[in-house]
């Protein structure tokens, strides 16, 4: 064996040393995620009170709800904007716009066994849906993983007194 | 050149090689259906109205007997607009209306979940491949008495087929949705 060339054990070591440190290279990496609604911070709902918190701390801490609905009403709130991959995930569209019709008795059912429920009542609804994810990359795979997830928020509101009277908060 | 060098051209040539090809695997999921669990935990005549919506939010819809027609959004994070149905469409699951009496309650919850799957090869100049959707879709309707506030009975669909159209003397209306 020459002094110059490596043996054949140090050559199959640097080999696999190689391999090794192409393997580890290895990332992972989030997806940009996108966020249609009102973003908003879930720590502000414990800090509602009700019977204290008024309309303008609402919106002070929330921005102005997505939709307003009472009793009989059928109210348009915006649609979510939402990524549809065509094309093994990498690429894809956003589909955004539109809105759809709630009904103001599906929310105040939310808050009917725990208040009387008046005229005056409306429930504010606060929602932010945020689209992301992982891309895990290795050598010669690229594995993603992207989903949605929603954030909601009613607040039960007396007009006549501007007043929160109830809070439901919801993830899924 | 030297041994040690020429020995790692071909190992360069090769990562470089590797470096411009990577397969994807990709799983994106939009929206989400009812958690299993949650269906089942609901019990005819115990479970209490607080805990139906504890467990599942508010209903996309509430129907109670004297409705006529009631106006059902679209599922799903894209939805978009609605459909009027007639209210007796709901209380049919469970018997009619008539029979029911008139402190029937319906809550109506509809999900909907649609997973892309797709793989394929990426270069560094573009993608092939192919992805395909699976769409899923839950339909719960829940009766509750509103004298007592007891669940009386509730129906799951997941998957399943497309509800039945409305009654004949309805005809004129749109399709339920």
């Amino acid at each position: 064996m020459s002094p110059g060339r490596p043996s054949r054990t140090r050559r199959a070591g640097i080999a696999a040393t190689a391999a090794l440190l192409v393997a580890a290279t290895g990332c992972v990496l989030p997806l940009g995620g996108k966020r249609s609604g009102r973003a908003f911070d879930a720590g502000g709902v414990g800090r509602i009170v009700p019977g204290t918190t008024t309309k303008a701390e609402l919106f002070a801490s929330f921005g102005a709800p997505m939709a307003v609905a009472g009793a009989g009403e059928n109210v348009e709130v915006p649609a979510a904007t939402v990524h549809h991959a065509d094309e093994v995930g990498a690429n894809g569209k956003w589909f955004g716009g539109g809105s759809w019709v709630q009904q103001g008795d599906a929310w105040l059912e939310l808050f009917a066994d725990r208040k009387a429920l008046r005229d005056a009542h409306r429930v504010y609804y606060w929602s932010t849906t945020s689209d992301g994810g992982l891309v895990v990359i290795a050598v010669l795979v690229a594995i993603q993983r992207r989903s949605t997830s929603t954030r909601e928020l009613w607040v039960l509101v007396d007009e006549a007194t501007g007043i929160a009277e109830d809070v439901v908060y919801r993830e899924r | 050149v030297s041994g040690p060098r020429s020995s790692g051209v071909p190992l360069a040539a090769a990562l470089l090689l590797l470096a411009g090809c990577v397969q994807v695997v990709s799983r994106v999921r939009t929206g989400s259906l009812v958690p299993e669990e949650r269906v089942r935990a609901l019990r005819d005549g115990q479970t209490t109205r607080r805990e139906v919506l504890d467990a599942l939010g508010p209903p996309l819809v509430i129907v109670r007997h004297g409705q006529d027609t009631v106006r059902v959004p679209d599922v799903g994070l894209r939805r978009s607009g609605g459909t009027e149905v007639p209210a007796t469409w709901f209380f049919d699951r469970f018997g009619g209306r008539d029979r029911l009496g008139a402190k029937a309650v319906v809550y109506y919850y509809r999900e909907h979940e649609l997973l892309t799957k797709g793989s394929g090869l990426a270069f560094q100049s573009g993608i092939i491949g192919s992805s395909e959707d699976e769409h899923r879709e839950d339909r719960l309707w829940i009766l509750i008495d509103g004298g007592t506030w007891l669940v009386r009975a509730h129906v799951h669909e997941r998957d399943g087929p497309p509800p039945p159209p409305p009654p004949p003397d309805d005809a004129s209306e749109e399709a339920p949705p």
